[in-house]
């Protein structure tokens, strides 16, 4: 089909109106035309831009890695002696720095690493490789270098941002003591939990379903195993993550609120390494191996509770019918100093497979129920480093997520399933243009194929609950995206984006269109101001109630009737960092307008409901709010101290008659104080306390007497509150953990880690009812879920 | 110890580390409303049986049903007017107020008005007579599932002109039943909405109530209803297993101004059968 046909239809859609596609021809060929078409338009408007500002300094492009295992170090810090020059690494261990042409001393530095100094004579652009020697805890150490480098925060034009390491992830008691990222990431400013031990996260006002995670590139849909309350992140393959909360590059889209991006470690290195725990919950070993020394290497990781396998050994009576595993892998392979492959994945489920024959059964037929939730993603990326610090990454990257749920007993069965399926590609390329500009374009591209629901009865529950199956949808999310940072002075950074998308769903295109930009001030060389400006769209809903989220949530797709959602987002940031101190400070105000956000209509039974989307309202929303985070990073001390004071409204036409009402999750206050001191070198203390403002609830505030419809007795309604109009009581908790390690000579390394979880066992609410008190009157009681647990576990690596 | 006394310890030590529940102060209670429920028989008798909402702190009725007896309406001023009648409404029982002079012409529309005394409230509602529907033919039978025994229940009826909805009851017939037990939701309501006129509706259907075994006598009903009201039947039997934080927070809705519940005049074509003889 000649593309020529097309040409009055492209006229349409620059009008801004959509287009309903009835030949599937057209769904394929047409939008991807206007992505490359956009794509060349843009690309050369950057470039021209770019190769305009072309100066005489030279470029010292390089890596930073760890001279023993080769491993590149994110965020190390370099700097140039005598000026107020410096940049850090990126996410690959990357960096790049101006220089003229003469001698000049560089200086690196990484926190359990030896500081490195090169002196370098400059007579053109260069490349080079910079290995750093971990550190010798038996020696003395000489000097405590902050991780988060002037880059990262102050120089970074980038604000809304926190990046995690391992070690932070390690350093957070939880629940059974099992490590978990997005445990970490509710500790972050601007990040509030909802129900208390689940996997799910609010940011910025935002609903759960706003944050995109992402695995080596692959979107992760259900992210938690035994129903949320563990992530199904296992920390040993972690190799670097962090979560933008706004100022969105243009990199990422799909979604409203936050992108968690989570990388694996490299399976690079020259020795083998391996690591493992073992916990109350679960337990996991990771082996990572070279195959060809710094050229190929091998991952592997593997993680599963045991606790059934415990009980059906140690008694006949009691079992418990449900597990989870998780395996992850991943393979290295560095074809020569330009071009490296790799392919990650992970697969994991939690198996629930229950039979019981009923108490008093005649018959003796056992009640069956057998519920699968299967999660998996595959990710085949491959880098190329231009000669001048330009790179160019392609990834390809498939994930599923479903489950099926069946229940049996004699002739009766019901079955529920639903799934969703991507395979997508994302190819980005960083190109340094001149010596005060940075351009990153690049294109993505996801298919979508999603099974919203599915339900199956036969026999007589088939008369209460008749098979029904919401239509299976296809859908593509398309978008050309592009930024240019440019430094106009040493203290003005601009970041000039846009990300155009292009979503076809049923045979409809969804044009979104997605400025960004992002402005940086330094005050001087230790503080900056910040400013930002973002728009966000999003075509896939998750589909839960306003109160719980669950596991069996379901994933929906744009209609004609429901619309993609989309977000605007303002920011001022202002960061402050003190190398000598190793102390920093990030805080950000932010308003965050919200269109199209998917409710249900009230009484809405989310039960064998497959015909829910008749049942999805639309309305909008908006969140405003002050967040701050002190971190310190230290030898001794390591931790941070996070504030957010918060707003979040919705207003739908159809709820609340109409009127604002506060989102479930408006946490007015969240605080966190996260520590962890080394007493000595083979002990160390890690605390949590945590405050949370109450959330917010539909309680039954009254009730009344009908007759019945036949007449023969009375039922009793409930009279409901206005929508969340009242806020349970604000919770605190602590959390302690102690560390006790092997001797720091030795060739395994091991630590005991034991704690306590809510310290002094205080409830966290997560609604409200009515119940009789003592003194024999009625009262609203809250209760928690988890009281005081204590944990213990075993990790180990050499 | 054996194992099994470890690992029951070990479970209750757990739960006794469970938090004390927090007690939430201040929750506003909603206002008390006049709640209308209309009780309708083939004797050309309308009755109304008039109580208040309460506030949930009040207590629970299913578990304590004298709680109601609190709520209910005396004394009120109350008259139905239609078709050119116009009737006050007598008590004859705390809270039921009942007419007999009311002849209920279908098509026609009546108006309701009751006016509470005490608390100085006054409520008005609207509904249209709908034309009575009758049983031809009904049959029930057992329906055994395991160890259970459901009704299946075969009815068949004359569909009336024009878009309808109809109900159909199925509830136990225990004149020996306790009055105390007023809360009874014991009754499986089996709504039909009919777009095509047909000669005749057919609807095979199961039932489950909890009370009810082989050698019992059910009361079967059939109604033909307003479109309202079967909207309403229908938010209820929707959250079938109660609600939940798995259901949406709602409240049902009423065609009474200024109050809760429904005014209706249906009238019920009603049948008596021993279940499984």
């Amino acid at each position: 089909m000649d593309l020529v046909e097309f040409k009055n239809s492209i006229g349409v859609i620059s009008d801004g109106r959509e287009i309903i596609l009835t030949n599937f021809s057209w769904y394929c060929i047409y939008p991807m035309s206007l992505v490359f078409r956009t794509y060349l338009i843009f690309f050369s408007l950057l470039l021209t831009t770019g190769a305009a500002v072309a100066q005489k300094k030279y470029k010292i492009a390089g890596t930073i890695q760890d001279e023993k295992t080769k491993a590149k170090l994110s965020f190390a810090n370099i700097s140039i002696d005598g000026t107020s020059k410096g940049t850090t690494t990126d996410e690959s261990g990357h960096f790049g720095i101006y220089l003229t042409k003469g001698y000049h001393v560089l200086s690196v530095t990484y926190v359990g690493f030896e500081k490195v100094e090169y002196q370098l004579r400059i007579l053109g652009d260069t490349n080079i490789t910079i290995g750093l020697k971990a550190k010798n805890k038996v020696l003395k150490e000489v000097e405590v270098v902050d991780v988060r480098k002037k880059e990262d925060q102050v120089v970074n034009v980038q604000s809304s941002a926190i990046s995690m390491t391992k070690k932070e992830i390690e350093m957070v008691p939880t629940i059974a003591g099992e490590n978990d990222i997005i445990k970490v990431v509710q500790l972050m400013p601007g990040v509030s939990k909802g129900i208390e031990g689940t996997g799910d996260f609010f940011v910025r006002g935002g609903d759960a379903d706003q944050n995109l995670l992402l695995l080596d590139g692959a979107t992760i849909y259900n992210t938690g195993h035994l129903f949320g309350f563990i992530s199904i992140f296992n920390s040993s393959i972690i190799g670097e993550a962090s979560i933008l909360k706004g100022a969105f590059p243009s990199y990422y889209g799909g979604r409203l609120s936050s992108i968690l991006d989570v990388r694996t470690q490299s399976a690079l290195g020259d020795s083998t390494a391996v690591e493992g725990s073992i916990g109350l919950i679960s337990s996991r070993l990771m082996i990572k191996t070279p195959l060809k020394k710094d050229k190929v290497g091998i991952m592997v990781s593997g993680r599963r509770t045991y606790i059934d396998q415990v009980i059906d050994v140690v008694s006949d009576e009691l079992s418990l019918p449900y597990y989870f595993y998780d395996l992850n892998g991943r393979v290295d392979y560095k074809l020569n100093d330009k071009h490296q492959l790799y392919l990650s994945g992970y697969v994991g489920a939690d198996i629930l497979q229950f039979e019981r024959v009923p108490e008093n059964s005649e018959n003796q037929e056992p009640f069956r129920s057998n519920n699968d939730i299967l999660n998996h993603s595959q990710t085949l990326g491959w880098q190329y480093d231009f000669p001048k610090n330009g790179k160019m990454n392609t990834e390809v990257h498939h994930s599923v997520f479903k489950y099926n749920i069946v229940s049996s007993l004699v002739n009766e069965r019901i079955s529920a399933r639903s799934g969703i399926e991507d395979l997508g590609v994302k190819w980005n390329l960083q190109l340094p243009l001149g010596q005060r500009n940075l351009l990153n374009t690049g294109i993505s591209v996801i298919n979508h194929r999603i099974l919203p629901i599915e339900f199956l009865s036969d026999g007589l529950v088939s008369e209460f609950i008749p098979s029904s199956r919401s239509t299976s949808k296809n859908a593509t999310e398309m978008a050309v995206f592009g930024e240019l940072t440019r430094d106009f002075s040493s203290k003005l950074r601009l970041r000039l984006g846009y990300r155009q998308a292009l979503n076809m769903a049923q045979g409809t295109l969804y044009p979104g269109f997605e400025p960004r930009i992002a402005l940086r001030y330094a005050i001087n060389d230790h503080s900056s101001l910040k400013w930002s400006y973002s728009r966000m769209t999003q075509v896939l809903h998750r589909v839960s109630s306003s109160s719980i989220t669950l596991p069996v949530d379901l994933w929906y797709i744009i209609t004609d009737d429901i619309k993609p959602q989309s977000s605007d987002q303002l920011t001022i940031g202002y960061a402050w960092n003190s190398v000598a101190t190793g102390f920093s400070i990030e805080s950000d105000i932010y308003y965050k307008f919200m269109r199209n956000l998917t409710e249900y209509e009230p009484g809405t039974s989310l039960l064998f409901n497959a015909d829910f989307e008749s049942s999805l309202l639309q309305g909008n929303g908006n969140s405003y709010g002050w967040e701050i985070m002190l971190r310190k990073r230290g030898e001794k001390l390591y931790g941070w101290v996070s504030y957010s004071l918060g707003w979040s409204t919705r207003q739908f036409e159809e709820l609340n008659d109409g009127r604002a009402f506060f989102a479930t999750y408006d946490r007015r206050h969240n605080a966190a104080i996260v520590l962890q001191y080394n007493l000595s070198k083979r002990l160390a203390v890690s605390s949590v306390w945590e405050f949370l403002s109450g959330s917010r609830f539909t309680p039954v505030i009254g009730q009344y007497a009908v007759v019945n419809p036949d007449n023969s007795g009375v039922e009793i309604m409930n009279v409901y509150s206005d929508r969340n109009a009242v806020k349970l009581s604000n919770s605190h908790r602590l959390d302690l953990m102690l560390i006790f390690k092997s001797k720091p000579e030795k060739r395994i390394q091991s630590e005991w880690r034991a704690g306590l979880y809510n310290v002094y066992n205080r409830a966290t609410p997560i609604q409200t009812y009515v119940s009789l008190g003592a003194d024999g009157s009625y009262e609203y009681i809250q209760p928690g879920l988890f009281g005081t647990l204590p944990f213990i576990s075993y990790n180990f690596k050499f | 110890m054996n194992r099994y006394a470890i690992i029951v310890s070990s479970l209750l030590l757990l739960q006794a580390c469970q938090p004390e529940p927090l007690v939430l102060k201040d929750v506003p209670q909603a206002e008390s409303k006049m709640v209308v429920s209309t009780i309708t028989d083939g004797d050309n008798t309308v009755g109304v049986f008039l109580t208040r909402s309460f506030a949930a702190l009040e207590g629970f009725p299913e578990e304590d049903a004298e709680i109601l007896s609190k709520y209910i309406v005396q004394k009120a001023l109350v008259s139905i007017s239609g078709a050119g009648q116009d009737a006050l409404l007598n008590e004859l029982y705390p809270g039921f107020y009942a007419s007999d002079a009311l002849s209920l012409i279908p098509g026609e529309t009546y108006a309701f008005v009751a006016y509470d005394n005490t608390s100085g409230q006054q409520i008005t509602a609207n509904t249209a007579v709908l034309e009575k529907a009758f049983i031809e033919e009904l049959t029930v039978t057992e329906y055994p599932v395991g160890d259970e025994v459901f009704i299946q229940v075969n009815i068949r009826f004359q569909d009336l002109p024009g878009k309808n909805y109809y109900m159909v009851n199925v509830s136990k017939s225990d004149p020996n039943s306790d009055p105390s037990e007023v809360v009874n939701r014991d009754v499986h309501t089996q709504l039909i909405e009919e777009d095509v006129d047909e000669a005749m509706i057919k609807e095979e259907f199961v039932a489950f109530l909890r009370k009810v075994v082989p050698g019992d006598t059910l009361r079967i009903s059939l109604a033909h209803i307003s479109p309202e009201y079967y909207f309403y039947l229908d938010q209820v039997s929707g959250n079938f297993i109660g609600e939940s934080l798995l259901s949406e927070p709602y409240n049902y809705p009423t065609n009474v101004n200024g109050g809760y519940g429904f005014f209706n005049l249906h009238e019920f074509d009603r049948r008596k059968v021993l279940f499984g003889k």
